[in-house]
């Protein structure tokens, strides 16, 4: 299945229920917490998953793509370089959110509300050449960004390191305008979730340094130039949310 | 063969000497204050001022605590060249006080770098005891050996100074806030305790630690603000 829905559908905690209120309910808020991170600033955001009337759910492999190009603001790129099958073996990365700006932006959301959140098992990839197919993407990507980090990142490093390889094939090799958006929600204490966006941030930190994404330079410890571009980082604090519950189905 | 480290003129080391030296009402009460367990009246063994602010590893370590590891040697579970303590202490009450010390984030992050097989098999053989050791609260898949290395090289001591030798031995980590002197680029110094507390998560999650384990009790995590060892100065 690359369309999935998870039962029941409408999330009862965690980032799955706030981005699912955020996208459906508050989009406002949401959309304010993003656009300020994009290049050029949008004026409006179709989210295209999770919606309300699609039962909340969440895409993966061509259908995550065929999702995004039935938005009205979607801008096919001149030519399709290299096929997602090509790059990534079937089961890749379910995405938390998906959404086309007014301005042809792609975004590709990844929500998280506590810092366990941030690791993730290894790949569960089977099947010798789903897995080299998946390391020779992965060590092209950390090659892209000029990272001489020694650790594997198929292994803990899996989730974020998958997303940000989706990212590369997008943008770099088929020409998307496309963003990784990293949301962290703040106060979610039911999940026991960081109070502020610096405790938040001292994580991340922690975690591109692992990824070698954050390296030494001669200005310091130096995020990879198109690591910050296009893999943004956005807030939103649950108290300024005011609904606890998506539309229940 | 011990360090000759010499005066430190910033980040964790510059404010740990100042603590054992000029400050270690400032640092025993932190101990005191974040320890499950009770500690005694801590005596500092390093890093004297007055031994050039030495930093002990290997055997020296052990001796410098003045105890015998007779049922496991350090030299048969580490090679040499083993971790190099940020501090060490010993209480009245005979406890053992090994402290390792952050300022900030970037320091959290070291791999595994022998390349001779016999200290790889020795350290390979040391982290996987003391993973085993955790085992019903562990990930036993966990690689320990990149990133989180130091980390697990620590845990890895106070299990050999604990389990296989049956001394009362604490780690005491010691978190640094405020150190804006180490703020070179985008070097993330944290400013309060939940930061680091998100830090400590994220690595413990790598490793596949839960915050309860059979350690976890020996391992006092301590928060320090620079600007209160300023003024105590």
């Amino acid at each position: 299945m690359t369309r999935s829905i998870t039962d029941p559908p409408a999330a009862n905690r965690g980032s799955r229920k706030w981005l699912q209120v955020l996208v459906n309910c508050r989009p406002e808020l949401l959309n304010d917490a993003i656009a300020q991170r994009l290049h050029e600033l949008p004026d409006d955001i179709d989210w295209r998953s999770p919606i309300w009337e699609d039962h909340y759910a969440e895409y993966r492999d061509q259908s995550f793509l065929d999702r995004l190009v039935g938005s009205m603001y979607f801008r096919a790129p001149m030519k399709v370089q290299r096929n997602l099958s090509d790059f990534w073996p079937r089961f890749g990365p379910q995405w938390d959110g998906l959404a086309v700006t007014d301005r042809g932006q792609v975004l590709l959301v990844e929500a998280k509300a506590h810092i366990p959140e941030m690791v993730t098992a290894p790949t569960q990839a089977r099947g010798e050449s789903a897995l080299l197919k998946i390391q020779e993407s992965l060590g092209h990507v950390k090659n892209f960004v000029n990272s001489k980090a020694p650790v594997d990142w198929s292994s803990s490093f899996y989730q974020y390191a998958n997303r940000l390889a989706h990212l590369y094939w997008m943008r770099e090799v088929n020409g998307h305008d496309a963003y990784l958006v990293n949301l962290y929600f703040i106060n979610d204490r039911e999940m026991n979730g960081p109070a502020t966006e610096a405790e938040w941030q001292a994580a991340i930190r922690l975690q591109e340094v692992f990824l070698g994404v954050r390296q030494g330079s001669p200005a310091g410890y130096a995020l990879d130039p198109w690591v910050g571009a296009f893999s943004i980082d956005a807030f939103v604090d649950v108290n300024e949310v005011s609904v606890l519950y998506p539309p229940p189905l | 063969m011990p360090s000759a480290q010499g005066k430190a003129y910033k980040g964790s080391q510059k404010w740990l000497q100042a603590l054992v030296n000029d400050s270690p009402v400032l640092l025993n009460r932190a101990i005191a204050e974040s320890s499950s367990r009770p500690i005694g009246d801590i005596h500092w063994l390093s890093p004297l001022r007055r031994e050039n602010y030495r930093e002990y590893y290997d055997q020296p370590f052990i001796d410098i605590l003045q105890v015998e590891l007779t049922e496991r040697p350090l030299g048969s579970s580490w090679p040499a060249s083993g971790p190099r303590w940020d501090a060490l202490g010993r209480s009245q009450d005979d406890q053992l006080l090994l402290v390792e010390a952050k300022s900030h984030v970037k320091e959290m992050v070291s791999s595994l770098s022998a390349k001779n097989p016999d200290s790889l098999r020795k350290i390979g053989s040391a982290l996987a005891a003391t993973k085993s050791y955790l085992h019903r609260v562990s990930d036993p898949a966990a690689d320990w050996t990149t990133g989180v290395y130091q980390y697990a090289n620590r845990l890895a001591h106070l299990y050999l100074l604990t389990v296989l030798n049956g001394l009362d031995a604490y780690l005491i980590l010691v978190y640094f806030l405020n150190d804006h002197e180490m703020i070179s680029g985008d070097t993330f110094v944290p400013a309060s305790r939940p930061e680091w507390e998100s830090v400590l998560a994220y690595q413990e999650r790598l490793m596949g630690i839960r915050q309860r384990h059979p350690l976890s009790d020996r391992i006092v995590h301590v928060y320090i603000d620079v600007n209160d060892i300023e003024a105590s100065a």
